[in-house]
């Protein structure tokens, strides 16, 4: 887990500075208050808290969130998320996202155990979606409220996710 | 352009380069088996029938500073002869008994203790626990797995181990695990090195969407198995009793793994017994529980009685705790 965590600590920043105004990838460090409940045949991890990770805008239709979060509920729950979407072109600061998103689940759970004595692999990967109706847009950042998300894994693996919101600011 | 394809190669070796956990250790596994060959099915249910006929015309505890709901018949308690019943057991079976009271008045704790002593470890203890008061007749909660309990310190006497059996029936769990705590806190068990503590082991039904969930944690639909449940100390000693169990095809086993010391608010159900305090003081212990209101609906009721139980799903289950018994207390060959 930790060298995960060094990876994108080391990752994020690289990302997320050096990048100018007029260039076609905008990429900007984010603050969010995410919840999580998933729930497979063997493994439960739940929780609220908050995470941090890097919001890219790609020629201003494109978006791309990475970002790592520490949920508190059933131990320390950590997802790992990657989202690619597209946000809709609007007049104003209001653009709307919707997402395709990949998590890797870490860190504490409940785990129901298999018979032959042996633990469900972690990190779990969950594949699914999240909309986005509640983002803006601004030449210094963006603010998203009321992310929803939902999410399929192996083994009956069911993802809902709430962020309640992520903040990002253009450095 | 080329930092997000680099990003993109390093989730994709973070999503390649999963852990999974050792396997578990199986080498004691066949003289740990054949001590659960000797559990003896026609000895359980009498157990179960004289302790709920016991507490009939037992004298209930004193309910005061306990509300009386219908879920939690506080008033209803009865312990005396159960303590009497399990005392006289352990005698019987050649164990030198003794009833360590803790605290004072008409909510003292009495627990009954008896202990095998270890050959090679005596100073290292495996305790094996189940909470003798109950509501009622108390047929599955908790006759059940004093039945269990009883028919397991009958047996290991046959056997030497490296460490020390000691077999606990605490008072006062329906209280809040006061016999338990007391105990604890009493420092009674700063040589157990683990434990296994049962509560209610005897219900199961074939019945489809018979099991609930547990607090979000899915659980296979019909409930006709026992949930095993450990923590981070015991996540060792979890894996090897469910394997032993599924290798000799002991009993319906589903083995659950809280996270940390399993205290966290969401994984709470799964501390709602005895071993709650070994938990939180860091000692391995296993839960073994037929999940209780989760599946048996004359949970704390009148109805909770032995025509209830399952006698096989009992007898199952208690030869998984011998073996379970005779593996983390060693069994010599």
């Amino acid at each position: 887990m930790r060298k995960y965590a060094t990876v994108i600590l080391i990752l994020l920043p690289w990302l997320a500075f050096g990048q100018s105004n007029h260039s076609p990838l905008i990429c900007m460090p984010m603050l969010q208050q995410p919840a999580l409940y998933f729930s497979s045949d063997h493994v439960t991890a739940a929780g609220f808290g908050a995470g941090a990770g890097v919001h890219c805008i790609f020629q201003q239709r494109w978006v791309v969130q990475v970002d790592i979060n520490l949920l508190w509920g059933n131990g320390n729950a950590v997802p790992l998320r990657l989202a690619l979407g597209w946000h809709k072109q609007t007049a104003h600061t209001w653009r709307p996202a919707c997402f395709g998103t990949f998590a890797l689940l870490t860190g504490d759970r409940t785990e129901v155990i298999f018979d032959d004595g042996q633990r469900p692999v972690s990190p779990t990967p969950v594949a699914g979606i999240r909309l986005a109706p509640l983002r803006f847009v601004h030449p210094k950042g963006f603010a998203s409220a009321m992310e929803l998300g939902y999410g399929r894994s192996a083994s009956r693996g069911t993802c809902l996710e709430l962020t309640v919101l992520a903040i990002g600011f253009h450095l | 352009m080329r930092k997000m394809t680099l990003l993109f190669g390093v989730l994709t070796i973070l999503l390649t380069v999963t852990c999974a956990p050792d396997a578990p250790d199986t080498s004691h596994f066949s003289t740990a088996f054949t001590v659960s060959e000797d559990i003896v099915a026609a000895n359980l249910m009498p157990w179960v029938e004289m302790l709920s006929a016991a507490r009939a015309t037992d004298v209930t505890v004193s309910c005061e500073g306990y509300e009386e709901k219908e879920l939690y018949p506080a008033c209803h308690l009865t312990r005396d002869a159960a303590v009497e019943i399990v005392t006289n057991a352990f005698s019987t079976m050649g164990y030198t008994p003794r009833v360590e009271i803790f605290g004072a008045g008409p909510q003292a704790a009495y627990n009954v203790v008896a202990e095998w002593p270890g050959a090679l470890h005596p100073e290292e203890v495996l305790l094996v626990a189940a909470h003798l008061d109950g509501f009622y007749a108390a047929a599955d909660d908790n006759g059940s797995a004093v039945a269990a309990l009883l028919e397991t310190a009958r047996v290991v006497r046959k056997y030497s181990f490296a460490r020390t059996i000691r077999f606990v029936a605490f008072d006062l769990e329906e209280f809040g695990s006061v016999g338990s705590t007391r105990y604890v806190e009493a420092g009674r068990c700063k040589d157990v090195v683990a434990a296994i503590v049962m509560d209610m082991i005897g219900y199961a039904t074939t019945k489809p969407n018979s099991q609930k969930d547990v607090f979000g944690v899915k659980l296979p639909d019909v409930g006709d198995f026992l949930i095993v449940a450990g923590n981070r100390d015991s996540a060792e000693m979890l894996q090897q009793m469910i394997l032993l169990s599924h290798e000799y095809g002991l009993a319906k086993l589903v083995g659950v793994l809280t996270p940390g010391d399993g205290t966290y608010i969401l994984a709470s159900p799964y501390t709602r017994s005895d071993h709650g305090m070994l938990w939180y003081h860091g000692i391995p212990a296993l839960f073994l529980s037929d999940t209780a209101n989760f599946r048996n609906p004359h949970y704390h009721k009148p109805t909770d009685t032995p025509d209830t139980l399952n006698p096989e799903f009992l007898a199952n289950n208690t030869r998984a705790l011998a073996a379970a018994v005779a593996l983390f207390a060693e069994v010599q060959p």
